[in-house]
């Protein structure tokens, strides 16, 4: 499973990333709070480039590099296939990030850990396809 | 089936995937030298920093184990008999295989000069090191670190977060010099004095003598700890003893087969091409250890089906909030080069022609990610397209060409909507 | 230039404790109405505002509100706000006032004064979800008598896709649109724009326009069609032409028209070879020639005064369809004072029609559909019963789309990617979301137009058409009843 994003249809609105930082780090989606009182943090990025807009999303590839260059297994691939981080074991060297082809896998500077897309696992429908106004975003196998 | 994997490190976890698979059924024993289980070496700098938090150094979990299927055996082989395919153990145990992977991997260097048994010189590359250190340290103490590679940089950073005074010397002319360049070694000395680590190059160590250190310039510095991290050198005794190919490492075919065929080797241990230069070298690099590791794995499990094309040097590391990635290598001494730099953050991209072949990203991890594919596939981006990047390093600048290859090999096309 | 002494129409309101500054309204304005620098303050620009209301609902936090500028003037019943501001407006440019969409104004809505019947004991109303129910119907000439067989368009609902020019409207409509009539089993129109090269494989399911500019108009375009319709005039602008901005004729436009990119498309207000309804003859002729007497040929016309004695004609020129376009059908620019006051509702004009048709005993040889205003399936129930045989609808399925009515369409920057030929723009409108849309409204629109007439007791479309004891009036009076052939509650 992935998210896929067609350039084709994406507005850049950004909407994307809002939804997506709302939806982590125990904010359940509420938007207001995350960015009034928490540090909102989204996973995939949107890109602006000279030939549109697109989310950055994670292709959650067969053979992930993340997973094989983590140097603390803290990269995992749960039982559906989604490519996760596990906080408790990240300590932040980066090599996921020098690894991800996509360029999806980013710093989070602030806690010395890594950022990627874990497809709201814990809540059904990732945030961002939800949320798409232009149904851009799409959840394919 | 049985196979058989001498080493239980980061080789042997992609070969019990590469082996599992193809083979769900085989019996897999690794036969793993040290007393711990099975961990990840790069974890020891966080543990010895924080022992309390990085207490579980593991690569992969027991319970991972278990699901594959595997049998983890504490010995250390001494001796292969190819004719019997058998291993045997220290302790006389005779283990036989069909099919044997050697992920040995390497030890520290120690070089043969007086006063280095003394019991303040320890190296960093083990847990049981690491323990060894944590015994011995105090803070306020000074540590001398002797070489600026991977791993004598972090040794460097553990020692400093537990409050030691540490002094890293490097004997070429600049740190971390199979990285970094000589400029952007300079930003990152900067940067490393102001997190409190001191720096040295061009010494030499000669003589270790009572709690000081001396060099072959005639420099003489005091210390209570120090610790050797001069580089690598692998485990190919073994490999030798059983009479198989090797020359710096052990040879193997692009299959990873040495020249038994029933004898398979990944890891530390063996020589990788370089696909930049071509040449056949000692890449210890854990992510090619562990797609050395599942190609080996594949094949000794199935017929030999996946071809190994080499890797690339690259290297994430951080130190003290200092990021530092780099990956490919120059395939001669003046290679053409572009530079950003931007406060604290620095780029250089070094170019054969159209392709890149080495990115040295200071403090700018986030756009290393394709730099790094760019180098390894070998994607030719023009010139004029990296000096436009280059005016602006970001993901949203870097060129065009690389995301549509993406899309096209990522089997969709982003244009056409199902 | 002196001050504009003209206030905003319109007020943005933010709501602070709500807006995070996370720039959607900022991305997503065409008009720059909303600007965010770089300390964080917001700068909202009211002037620029059309009340298209794409930032209130694209923002996470509902943090937007737009209300009308609530700065009144002294009250005044004959000056109203609206007039004084034309003038100001007038004043300030020295042009012609320009608008979109449909009339708006509170002109009598002879739907909305028109009541539907139900059975009751005596003729059992019928239930659709378990008894059939035929919807389907079919367009053309019906008069079999003279030279065989005619063509006709099979609908399988009542309801087709009104004419909008690729280029007043952006491709993702088309797109949309066709899709839509493919999967519902009717018809879209091209309107007079020609036919994008990525639709050739809609051709067959639409009806191409010719009209006064014959933009894209050659045998291909012809042949790869449903029905060819001839567009005489419009609802919204009757008896004046159109004018298709240059920098709405993008290179995609261009190709469609068959015109120079960027240059303005001007549709003459007449077509320079029809001066007679024997010219008119001799076009609809010509068109079946060309089609070789495959396709059935609309002549499209704007209801006005002198209605009666023009369907008549065009009828007995030969035309297989007439569509009757009411004053509140809309367009993607008009002349406000025209599009306000310059022809007559559509209801009128179709009961009209079709008594006229009946009493010349030329009906058979005609379809009649009408446009113009149809909101919702109660509207084309009381068309049907009227007198039409189908109805054609097109605000309906842009508002579906997601128009908001701002009436801005002839300024391009349409933030809904409708209305406009701008890439950034158009691309807003994902036609796969918009075939949906227009889908499940006809759909929803069916469904309930058989519930309908389940309770009429009637269960084909065909047996609804003209009969107008199905239909009452209420609050009109004995003249209008008498005109709209209906007859008054309680009797």
């Amino acid at each position: 499973m992935k998210v896929v994003a067609w350039t084709e249809y994406c507005l850049g609105c950004g909407l994307c990333e809002i939804y997506c930082a709302a939806q982590h780090d125990g904010y359940n989606g509420n938007v207001l709070k995350i960015f009034k009182k928490g540090r909102p943090m989204h996973r995939s990025r949107l890109l602006k480039a000279e030939q549109g807009t697109w989310l950055n999303t994670c292709m959650h590839c067969t053979h992930a590099p993340c997973i094989n260059g983590c140097i603390s297994g803290a990269i995992k691939r749960d039982p559906n296939g989604i490519v996760y981080v596990d906080y408790e074991r990240c300590v932040g060297c980066y090599s996921c990030v020098m690894l991800c082809p996509h360029g999806h896998v980013r710093p989070w500077s602030e806690r010395h850990q890594v950022l990627k897309c874990d497809l709201c696992r814990d809540t059904g429908l990732p945030s961002c396809v939800a949320n798409c106004p232009n149904g851009a975003l799409q959840l394919v196998d | 089936m049985r196979y058989v994997i001498i080493g239980g490190c980061i080789a042997a976890m992609g070969a019990v995937e590469g082996i599992r698979s193809i083979d769900k059924k085989g019996s897999i024993t690794i036969l793993d030298g040290e007393q711990r289980g099975v961990y990840s070496r790069p974890l020891i700098s966080y543990y010895l920093a924080q022992p309390d938090r990085f207490k579980n150094l593991a690569y992969r979990s027991a319970e991972y184990l278990d699901h594959h299927g595997v049998d983890v055996m504490k010995g250390w082989a001494v001796q292969i008999d190819r004719s019997r395919r058998e291993v045997v153990l220290h302790d006389g145990q005779i283990i036989s295989y069909d099919r044997l992977l050697i992920a040995t991997g390497a030890a520290p260097f120690i070089p043969d000069i007086s006063g280095i048994k003394a019991p303040w010189v320890k190296t960093f590359y083990t847990i049981a090191d690491v323990e060894a250190l944590d015994s011995i340290l105090t803070k306020g103490h000074n540590a001398l670190i002797i070489g600026s590679g991977l791993i004598g940089m972090k040794a460097a950073e553990s020692l400093r977060q537990r409050g030691l005074n540490v002094s890293v010397i490097e004997k070429e002319r600049h740190i971390l010099p199979r990285i970094l360049s000589p400029e952007s070694a300079n930003m990152v000395n900067c940067l490393l004095n102001e997190a409190g680590i001191k720096t040295q190059c061009g010494e030499e160590l000669t003589a270790v003598n009572e709690n000081q250190a001396n060099f072959a310039s005639g420099l003489c510095l005091p210390v209570d700890i120090l610790v050797l991290a001069m580089g690598t050198k692998p485990h190919i005794e073994l490999a030798m003893d059983a009479g198989l190919k090797v020359n710096q490492g052990i040879m193997v075919d692009e299959y990873l087969q040495t020249s038994d065929e029933n004898i398979y080797a990944a890891g530390d241990v063996i020589e990788t091409r370089n696909i930049i230069t071509g040449t056949s070298e000692i890449m210890a690099l854990l992510p090619l250890a562990h797609r050395e590791g599942y190609l080996a794995g594949v094949n000794m499990a199935g017929s030999k089906s996946c071809a190994y094309e080499g890797g690339i040097f690259m290297n994430s590391l951080n130190i003290l909030g200092i990021s530092i990635c780099s990956a490919g290598s120059l395939p001669r001494a003046e290679t053409e080069f572009l530079v950003w730099q931007e406060d604290h953050k620095y780029l250089q991209i070094f170019l054969d022609g159209d392709f890149l072949c080495k990115y040295i990203a200071v403090n700018l991890p986030e756009v290393t990610g394709p730099l790094t594919n760019t180098i390894a596939d070998k994607i030719r981006i023009e010139k004029r397209l990296w000096q436009h990047f280059m005016t602006s390093p970001t993901l949203s600048a870097f060129p065009d060409v690389y995301w549509q290859k993406l899309r096209k090999e990522a089997n969709y096309d982003y244009n056409k909507c199902s | 230039m002196a001050h504009n002494i003209m206030m905003p129409a319109f007020k943005v309101q933010r709501d602070e404790e709500r807006c995070i500054r996370c720039g959607v309204c900022v991305r997503q304005c065409a008009n720059n109405v909303h600007n965010l620098d770089e300390d964080g303050w917001m700068w909202v620009q009211d002037d620029k505002c059309v009340a298209c209301h794409r930032c209130a609902v694209l923002c996470p936090t509902r943090a937007l509100n737009i209300i009308e500028y609530p700065l009144d003037f002294r009250g005044n019943q004959h000056w109203t706000p609206a007039s004084i501001r034309e003038i100001y407006a007038q004043a300030q440019s020295g042009g012609v006032l320009l608008s979109g969409m449909g009339n708006p104004r509170t002109y009598k809505n002879y739907f909305d004064h028109l009541l539907i019947n139900a059975s009751q004991v005596t003729n059992p109303s019928i239930d659709p979800l378990r008894e059939p129910m035929e919807m389907t119907t079919y367009l053309g000439n019906k008069n079999h008598h003279s030279c065989g067989e005619k063509p006709q368009l099979k609908l399988d609902i009542p309801l087709m896709f009104s004419a909008m020019s690729f280029g007043s409207v952006s491709i993702n409509v088309h797109k949309s649109l066709a899709v839509a009539a493919k999967s519902l089993g009717t018809f879209w129109n091209t309107g007079e724009g020609g036919l994008h090269p990525d639709l050739l494989d809609f051709g067959r399911g639409a009806i191409v326009q010719v009209a006064s500019g014959r933009f894209g108009v050659h045998p291909d375009y012809l042949d790869n069609s449903a029905a060819v319709e001839i567009k005489i005039g419009q609802g919204a602008k009757p008896g004046i032409g159109g004018h298709l901005p240059g920098e709405k004729v993008s290179q995609d436009v261009s190709l469609a028209r068959m015109i120079p990119a960027w240059s303005d498309a001007i549709s003459p207000a007449p077509h320079h070879d029809i001066y007679s309804i024997e010219d008119l003859a001799q076009l609809i002729e010509t068109l079946k020639v060309a089609t070789r007497f495959e396709k059935p040929i609309a002549v499209k016309v704007a209801a006005v005064h002198n209605i009666t004695a023009i369907a008549s004609g065009v009828v007995r020129a030969g035309a297989d369809i007439l569509v009757i376009d009411g004053f509140r059908g809309g367009t993607g620019a008009a002349p406000m004072r025209i599009r306000d006051n310059v022809g007559i509702p559509v209801e009128m004009a179709l009961a009209q029609v079709d008594s006229r048709l009946r009493d010349e005993g030329i009906r058979s040889q005609t379809s009649l559909v009408i446009s113009g205003g149809i909101r919702n399936s109660a509207d084309v129930m009381k068309a049907i019963a009227l007198g039409a045989d189908a109805v054609y609808i097109a605000t309906a399925a842009l508002i579906a789309l997601g128009c908001h009515m701002c009436q801005m369409c002839f300024t391009g920057l349409c933030n809904w990617g409708i209305a406009t030929t701008r890439p950034d723009l158009t691309k807003r409108l994902n036609p796969h979301l918009g075939s949906e849309r227009a889908i499940n409204l006809l759909a929803a629109w069916k469904h309930e137009m058989m519930e309908m007439m389940g309770g009429m007791g009637i269960n084909a479309i065909e047996s609804l058409r003209g009969n107008r004891l199905m239909l009452r009036g209420i609050g009109l009076s004995k003249e209008e009843l008498g005109l709209l052939g209906v007859k008054g509650v309680g009797e």
